[in-house]
Order: structure tokens, then sequence, then C-alpha cells
């Protein structure tokens, strides 16, 4: 008799394995207990036995496939069963080839559809029966018909998103109950903002790591340097940890990166922007190569940025080619925040305000340093907590000890 | 082919059945020797004699309960009645006599009687000679109505309603008969309760009936030329109504638009709507539209009465509308 | 009026036996009816005998007569089967319409009746359809339309009459007058109803005016307008003066005063005939009692079968919708 090989769910959050390798083949008779394939889960890589013994029939999901959580990989059976007339019975349709992703959320969105059916959603009959077929989600969609009703264009337009590894977005309803004072339609960089930051939060995952710093020797450094320079010459903070995290990043290349479709892209240049706020809403100019220039050089490049996006006159390159990003709040006296990477980056840095704050001081004694708090946000798809931890362990270091001559 | 009027392509049909029958007859006003009050009857009279081809008093009443007495004793009749607007003075008979005989004797009587008669407007002749009745008649049982659009269709369909058993009202429009159209020379029929999909299209469903057949094939051809494109449905025949094709249509283009001449109001378009919207909820893409004369009766001079009754632009907007 | 000497013994017993068949169908009818036994409404042909059984007694089984409301008397006197006719009232599968259509629309296509009509006036231009088509076919056959003295004043009776009488068409028509409209006194709404019969001049055909109740007069008359009719010559108008028994229907509130309905029973053509028939010596008072005894046997015996035989199927009713 024909039985059905599947693939077990591996540990608690296993949704879908990769075949990597079967190490039987079509006509192989396997017993029980055997090592039948290897199968790659988001957290391990394993062997997988057989259950079932017999002659392995047929081979469903080639090596390299992502298949979800129970479906049928392979049949085994006596040498005499016939897999067709089983297949004929069981009412399988050659499809069952494609069993991948879109059909496990094809099961849940028919359960969500079902329970979304009781709540009114304005849609065609057409695109509500469509949308229970593809397992598309009503009421996440947003209808282009007349009223923003939904209908079939609507419904496919989602399903192949869907089906293509994509993600229904929610759109969040406005409480009827509450008084609109007045409305600002986000135009221009705003809304070019609001859409990266959307986009940037969805779709990196983000790791947050944070430490304090003491600026005591830093502060030294900056009085040190700007007593030579000009008063229209000073260097800032922020320079210097533009400057020291550019010399981080060097030994810490995944924090100067992106990730694009299976694949980190580390970036050659390491090119820091500095996020400025304007009236016209946040601006992000880069110095090119810090790594390459000395305080001076970076704060001169930093004033100049900020000028001329001050004045409106910055030009395309000066807010292109960013691989790494520092955001500073401290002059307004915040002491730390969790930034969203700038998207198409994997790690982001915020600086919190410099404050005298008690801090241990050894043999139980406590004293007042100038502190100031780190805030690291990665991509954690290219940058895990360790090689986080590393970069803003090293950055601490150099800022509390910075070497001279630098 | 050879291209012949419709009221030639019905003259056609009743003179090749009544040459088979002896029996079957035409009765009415001016059907005789004055060749019928719009030319259907033509030289039948010349053909057949007084008998056959009978001139009547102004008596519709008679004239409807002639052609069912004669029908139910051994005989087979045409009455025309040839404005719609006067069924009304004989309504009785054919909804109380002729559309229940075979019922209510329980099959002892049918009455095999065709009662022929012209609807509608766009010839500005007033309140009186210009309406359409066709959903009256849909709603009774015992009878059945078509409304045939072109030549081809009227004299295969009048074969047809001859020599059906039951009482069949046979609805023309005052402005196809003068319309030639291809009919070929041989005999042919057309079976009641099949619709005629007259322009084939995925982009709308476009239903209709009788003369505005013609306004939808033109609007069509027009859409086509915007990138729209549209199947006009023409049903021919209210009871039996091609159930099939139309839900078919709609299942392949998922919106609809029904327009005919009479009242949107308990207009037949209304009966084919609910069956759509019963029968093909889930392929429907947008809400039905439907188009027909406004409500008021049917005023004389050109400017009113192409306000009230639909025209191309009327069916144009609404194609438009479901394509939203 | 005429002397019973001049008919054949035959046909004057047969006039009896019919009209004596329609009066105790009638009177049955009227019992079972209060007693609960049927449904719906029905009216009944007392009074009237006289007409259907002198006018049908001239015709054959292939003539066509159509009927009224009231149109019992009229099936009877063209051959009607009675077990098959009660059982039809009584709403039952053996009935003459298979129970569907009852007591107003009763038929019987196969011994030439064209329906009972519940609308007033109707079965005039059908007869008149009959006498076309029998022109049409050149046969011998004729139609009778039976209506009353309401109907005259409907357009159905001035067209069919007219169409008749211009097409010469083989249709005699019946007026069974009895001066009401079913709650009007027909007098307060129509001038002429004494000689309804006079209104045939308007058409130019001939009319009479009879004495209804009276079968042997009926027989003549009708019997000049069928021979008319057979040879071609066209149709006859003959108004029947008679009296209605019961009301309208069968629980009606009647219009009448007591006195008047008194006066009305008093004109009894059942009585007239039987009178006429011991005057002569045709028939002796036991042999009334046979025959009435006879004839009511076979109503209660329709009765019984009426009684006993099956009700339709509720899904009966969605056939015959078309042929």
């Amino acid at each position: 008799m024909i039985k059905e090989v599947i693939l077990a769910k591996i540990g608690l959050t296993m949704e879908t394995g990769t075949i990597i390798k079967w190490l039987k083949k079509e006509g192989d008779y396997v017993e029980q207990g055997d090592l039948m394939l290897e199968v790659e889960t988001d957290k391990v890589a394993t062997v997988v036995e057989a259950f079932h013994p017999g002659f392995l029939k047929k081979i469903v999901q080639k090596e390299g496939s992502e298949v979800p959580v129970n479906a049928v990989i392979a049949y085994v059976g006596e040498k005499d069963d016939d897999l067709d007339s089983f297949l004929k019975d069981k009412g399988s349709r050659d499809s069952f080839e494609q069993a991948s992703l879109s059909s496990t959320d094809a099961e849940k969105g028919k359960n969500k559809a079902k329970g979304t059916a009781r709540v009114r959603v304005n849609a065609s009959p057409l695109a509500k029966r469509l949308a229970s077929e593809l397992g598309v989600d009503l009421f996440l969609l947003k209808g282009t018909g007349p009223d923003s009703r939904i209908g079939k264009e609507d419904v496919q337009a989602a399903a192949k998103k869907l089906a293509s590894g994509g993600r229904q977005e929610y759109t969040i309803p406005i409480d009827s109950n509450v008084k609109i004072h007045s409305e600002i339609k986000l135009t221009g960089i705003k809304k070019v903002v609001a859409g990266r930051m959307k986009a940037s939060y969805n779709d990196a995952p983000h790791i947050h790591l944070e430490l304090t710093v003491e600026m005591t020797n830093s502060s030294l450094l900056r009085d040190r340097l700007n007593k030579k320079a000009d008063k229209s010459k000073h260097i800032t903070y922020t320079d210097i940890i533009v400057k020291t995290a550019a010399e981080v990043l060097k030994e810490n290349r995944l924090l100067n990166a992106t990730f694009k479709e299976d694949t980190v892209f580390i970036f050659d240049d390491i090119n820091i922007g500095i996020a400025v706020s304007t009236d016209k809403g946040l601006v992000v100019p880069v110095i090119k190569n810090a790594d390459k220039l000395n305080f001076a050089e970076i704060s001169l490049a930093s004033r100049n940025l900020i000028d001329r996006v001050r004045n409106r006159k910055q030009s395309m390159d000066d807010v292109s080619g960013g691989t790494f990003t520092i955001t500073n709040l401290g002059m307004f006296g915040v002491e730390s925040f969790k930034p969203i990477l700038n998207p198409g980056q994997s790690a982001i840095l915020a600086v919190g305000v410099i404050k005298e704050t008690a801090v241990a001081g050894g043999s139980e004694k406590v004293v007042f340093r100038p502190m100031m708090n780190l805030s690291l946000a990665c991509d954690h798809r290219v940058v895990d907590g360790s090689e986080g931890a590393k970069f803003l362990s090293e950055l601490k270091g150099l800022l509390e000890n910075p070497p001279n001559g630098l | 082919m050879r291209k012949i009027m419709y009221r030639e392509a019905l003259r056609e049909a009743m003179t090749e059945e009544m040459k088979k029958d002896d029996n079957l007859f035409m009765i009415g006003y001016d059907v005789g020797k004055y060749g019928g009050e719009h030319g259907i009857s033509g030289n039948m009279f010349d053909l057949f004699g007084d008998a056959r081809v009978k001139n009547a008093p102004i008596s519709e009443q008679a004239i409807v309960g002639c052609a069912i007495g004669a029908s139910i004793t051994g005989c087979r009749s045409i009455a025309e009645i040839p404005f719609g607007d006067f069924l009304p003075m004989c309504m009785d008979m054919i909804v109380n006599q002729a559309a229940k005989f075979h019922y209510t004797f329980s099959g002892q009587m049918n009455v095999p009687m065709v009662i022929l008669t012209a609807m509608g407007g766009y010839i500005r002749a007033a309140e009186q000679h210009s309406q359409c009745l066709e959903a009256w008649f849909m709603h009774v049982p015992g009878l059945k109505t078509v409304i045939p659009s072109t030549p081809y269709d009227a004299k295969g369909m009048m074969k047809t309603a001859i020599n059906d058993p039951n009482p069949v009202m046979f609805i023309e429009h005052k402005k196809l008969l003068p319309m030639k159209g291809n009919v070929p020379e041989e005999e042919y029929t057309i079976p009641f309760g099949v619709a005629d999909i007259k322009k084939e299209g995925n982009d709308v469903t476009l239903i209709t009936i009788s003369y505005v057949v013609h306004l939808a094939l033109k609007v069509a051809e027009e859409l086509e030329k915007e990138g729209i494109s549209v199947e006009v449905v023409d049903l021919r025949s209210l009871y039996p109504l091609d159930k099939e094709t139309v839900l078919n249509s709609v299942k392949k283009t998922g919106r609809v638009v029904i327009a005919h001449e009479a009242y949107v109001t308990g207009g037949v378009g209304a009966e084919i709507a609910a069956i759509i919207a019963d029968e093909a909820f889930g392929y429907l893409d947008s809400p039905i539209k439907r188009v027909g004369a406004k409500w008021a009766p049917i005023p004389f001079p050109s400017v009113l009465e192409d306000y009230v009754l639909p025209g191309t632009d009327d069916i144009k907007k609404a194609v438009n509308e479901v394509l939203e | 009026m005429h002397s019973l000497k001049e008919f054949d013994k035959n046909i004057v017993l047969g006039l009896y036996e019919t009209i004596l068949k329609i009066r105790l169908f009638e009177e049955t009818q009227s019992r079972v009816f209060k007693a609960g036994e049927q449904e719906g409404f029905t009216h009944l042909y007392l009074g009237a005998e006289a007409v259907a059984a002198g006018v049908c007694s001239n015709l054959n089984k292939d003539d066509f007569i159509t009927s009224t409301h009231r149109g019992h008397g009229h099936m009877i006197a063209k051959g009607g089967d009675l077990k098959k006719m009660m059982a039809e009232l009584y709403g039952r599968s053996t009935g003459t319409c298979q129970g569907r259509s009852g007591s107003l629309h009763i038929a019987d296509r196969s011994i030439g009746v064209l329906g009972a009509n519940g609308i007033v006036g109707d079965g005039n231009p059908i007869a008149v359809g009959a006498g076309y088509s029998i022109k049409l076919r050149k046969t011998k056959q004729v139609a009778v339309s039976f209506f009353g003295d309401g109907a005259t004043n409907q357009g159905t009776f001035h067209e069919s009459v007219n169409m008749a009488a211009s097409f010469d068409l083989p249709v005699i028509f019946v007026i069974e007058n009895n001066q009401l409209s079913c709650g009007v006194p027909t007098g307060t709404v129509c001038k002429v109803l004494e000689n309804l019969g006079d209104r045939a001049a308007a058409y130019g055909i001939p009319g009479e005016n009879i004495d209804g109740t009276d079968v042997l007069e009926v027989y003549t008359v009708t019997k000049k307008a069928v021979e008319r009719a057979r040879s071609g010559e066209g149709p006859t108008l003959i108004n029947c003066k008679i009296t209605r028994h019961h009301g309208h229907f069968e629980g009606d509130i009647d219009i009448r005063t007591k006195e008047e309905v008194e006066k009305d029973l008093k004109i009894d053509p059942v009585d007239k005939i039987e009178t006429r028939m011991l005057e002569v010596n045709m028939i002796t008072k036991d042999g009334i009692k046979s025959y009435r005894e006879k004839t009511q046997k076979m109503i209660d015996e329709a009765v019984d079968f009426a009684r006993e035989s099956p009700v339709p199927k509720p899904e009966e009713a969605m056939k015959y919708v078309y042929a």
C-alpha cells in the first residue's frame, strides 16, 4: 500500500524547510529509520529518517525546493503498488508538484477570509469569491473602484504579490469618533521619507543594541582641537563620532553593507550620512569616504553639507551614496532612542545627550562623569548580535580612549 | 444571400405556413386587401382569399376571442392587433381566456394562436401609439412572448410561433418593419428560448431586445475603437427565456448592462437583473445597470420623445459606469 | 304557448328528464355545498332549467356551447357525466378537469362544452370563434353562447353579435334573462331589459323574446335558430325570460325582498312541465315520483363517487401550464 512521506515539523517555529539533498533515489528500498534526506530549516540543518518502510516510488519535491510543513515530499510503497491509481483515488491533481508557500497561505487566507466575512467590506461579489479562492484577505485591501470598492483586479494584484512572496499590508482606519483639527498632506521629501521609513521598518528585521560611553577624553580631545582652530571651524562631538565610527567600520564591514534577495552586498567606500532636520523634513547628507578624512576635513565637509541643506541648496550627490548613518538628538536633551534603519543600509547609530551622570568609580565610590548613550540598530539579516556588539564596544573603546594625532 | 424587409420576412413565414394548412387563418382590421396597417399581410389576401385573411371590425375583444374560439375547435389563428397600445382593450381575452384554457381545463383544449402586434416609439406617434408593454405579457403563465429584432429572427420565430400549440405574443417594432436583413430562401425555424449573441465581447455583457439591439450594436462598435469589448446579447424570446446564454456571458465578463426601450421601472430588465444577481452573484464585479425609458408617457415631438426614450448615449454611459 | 300534443312524446319526456336532472342535481349541490363539503363558490342554475334543456336538445354532440359561471345546467343538458361533474365540484382528480377548475370553469371538450367562464360575457367572443372555425372548415356544426342579461351590457356582447352577424356565422346567442345582474336589478342599468331580444335589430339579425320557463317554447324557437345557422344564414339572438331561484351564489345575500323571492320561486319550469304533462296524461303522479327517485339515485351515486375520489397531488398544480 502506498504511503505518503511528509515533511514533519522540526522544532517549534518551523514553517517551511528546504530540501538540501536526497540520500535515497527512486526505486531504492528504505527501512524504517534509514537516513532519507537532508533538510534545512530557519534554525537548523538536519537529516530526516524514513518512517514508513518500502520502495521509494516517487520523489515529489526535488533538492532545493522550499516546502511547507506537512507537505508530501515523496511516496513509498510495495514494488507492485500502482501510484497512478492511488493518486486518482486521492483526487490529487498534477499541481501537487507545486505545493509551495502559496498553498499554506491559501489555507491561512481561507480561514482569515472566513473570519472577516462577517465584517462588512466593500467588495464586489466576484472579488469576494476570488479572494477566498486565492487566499487574499479582503480586510487588508484598499479597492480602486467607486467608493474604494474592491474589484477583481485588486484581488488579482494582491494574489500576485502573495504568490511572489510578498505580504499584504494593513491600512489602519481613522477612528470616526475623533474630531480632526487639521490636515497636512505629505508631499515632496516628507512623503518620500514616510514611505521609506515604512518600507525600512517592514522590510528589515531590526535589532537594537545600546551602551553608554564616558566622553571625558573625547571632550578633552575636542577642546584641544578647537583651541587650534578658528571659531567658525569648530569640531563638534558629531564630527568626532563620525570619524571614530568610520575607523571602526573598517574592521566591521557587515555594518557597512546592504541586503537584497538573499545576498549581502558589502560596500567598498565608507560614506557616513548625518541626519539633519530641516523645516522640509529629515535630510541625510553624506560625508564621502569618511575613513580617509581627518577631523578637520570631516568637520569642514559636515559644515558645508549642513549649510547647503539648510539653504535647500543640496545636490543629488550630497544626499546619496550613504553606507552608514549617524543620527544625533543630543542637542535636544534626548538621552537615547531607537532609530529606524536608513533603507538600503545595514546599520544606524543613534547618539544621545552628554550628561553628567553618577557612575561607579571604583572601591564603592560614586563619581560624576559625562556619559553619552549610543543606540545601534542593525538589519538582523546581515548583522547578528555579536557583530553589532563588537562594533559598539570598539567604538566605545576609541571614544573613551581616543588615539592621539587623529 | 438575399436581403428582405422584416415585414416581408413575416409575410413569408405566414404565407408558407398557410399554404400547408387550410385551417390556418389571419384576422384583424385592415389585414385584407388593404395589406395590413403595417404592410405585413401584403398580398396574402390575394393568395388566400377573404375567409383566411379576414378583415375584422374594430373590435379587439371579438378579434382575439374569435381567434381563441377557432383555435380550440379545429383551426389555428393569427390575430393582428397592429399597435401594442391597443392590447389593453383585449387583455381580458389574452390573459383570462387564451393563457388559461389549457391549464384550467387540464389539457382538454389548447390554444394554438399567435397575436401579432407592433410596439415601440422613436416615430413621433405620441402617447397612445408608442408604448412597449412586453413586460405585461412576460408576467402571464400560459403565454409565450417573443420579440425578434432582425428579419432573419422574425421569419424563423414566426414559423415557430404558428406551430406552437400555445398562445404566443409576437412583438415587432415599428422601426424594425422596413429594416432589411439576410434571409435564406430555404425554410428554417428558430426555436423559442434561445438568445442570440449578436456581437461577442469580453469586457461587458449588454443584454437587449427589439429595436434597442441595433442601438446597442452601434454603441458596441464605437466602444470597440476605445478598446472596450462589449458582448451584445439579443434575448429574442422573453418567455421562454434563455437563462444559460445570459449567465454564461455574465460569468465571462463580470459586468452587465440591460437595455430596453420600455420603462426601467418594472421592465423586463428588472427580471433579468434579478436572475443574474441570484444565479451569477459570485461573478459580478460591479452592480448591474439598466437602461430604459424615463418615467413619463411617450410625448409627441422629437425633442421630448428622444429625451424620454433611451438612446446610444444612455447605453454608452451605463457601459462606462459598470466599467468603473 | 304550444300544446303538448304537438310534440313527439319522447321529445317531451326527454326534455322533462333533462330539466329534472338539472333541478335535482342543483338542489343536491346546494345541500352538500351548504354542508361545507366543497371549497370556494358555486352558482346554481335553479330556475333556468328549461333554457338549457330546451336549447341543448336541439344540438348534436359535436355542436359547441360556451357557458357561464352558472354553468352546471348547460353541461348536464349537453350530456355531461354526472359523476365526473360532481367530482369536479368537489375538486377531486376524477373530475372533468381533474379537479382544477371546479364549479366556475367546468368543461368537457369531448361533448363540445367549451368551458364555463368566470368573466361575464366572455363566452360570446369564443362562441364567435367556434362559429368562424365551423364556417372555415365547412361543417354543419353550430355554436351556442349562453349568457345572462347582465352580459348584454358588456362590450364583448356587442362586438360578438356584430361580428357574428357581419360574417354570417352559425352562432346562436341565448340570453338567460333573470333580470338580475348579481346585486343590481338589471332594469336600473338597462332601458330595454324586458325585450332584450330586440337588440338583435341593431346588428341586423333576427331576435326573439320568449318565456324561458316554457321548455317547449325554448325548444321550438331554438330549433328554428339552429336550422337557420346550419343552413349558413347566420346568427340569432334569443332572449329567454326566467327567474333566479337562489342568490347569485350560494351563501349570497339576495338583493331582492322576501316577497320578491317568493314570487320568483313560484315561476318554476319543473312545476310547469310536470303540470302540463299531467294535464294531458302524458305522465302519472307515480310516474313523476319514479322519475324523481331514479334521477336522485343517479345524483346520489355521483355524490358518493365524488366523496370517495382522491384529491389531486399538490405538485399537479404545475401541470398543463403549457401544451
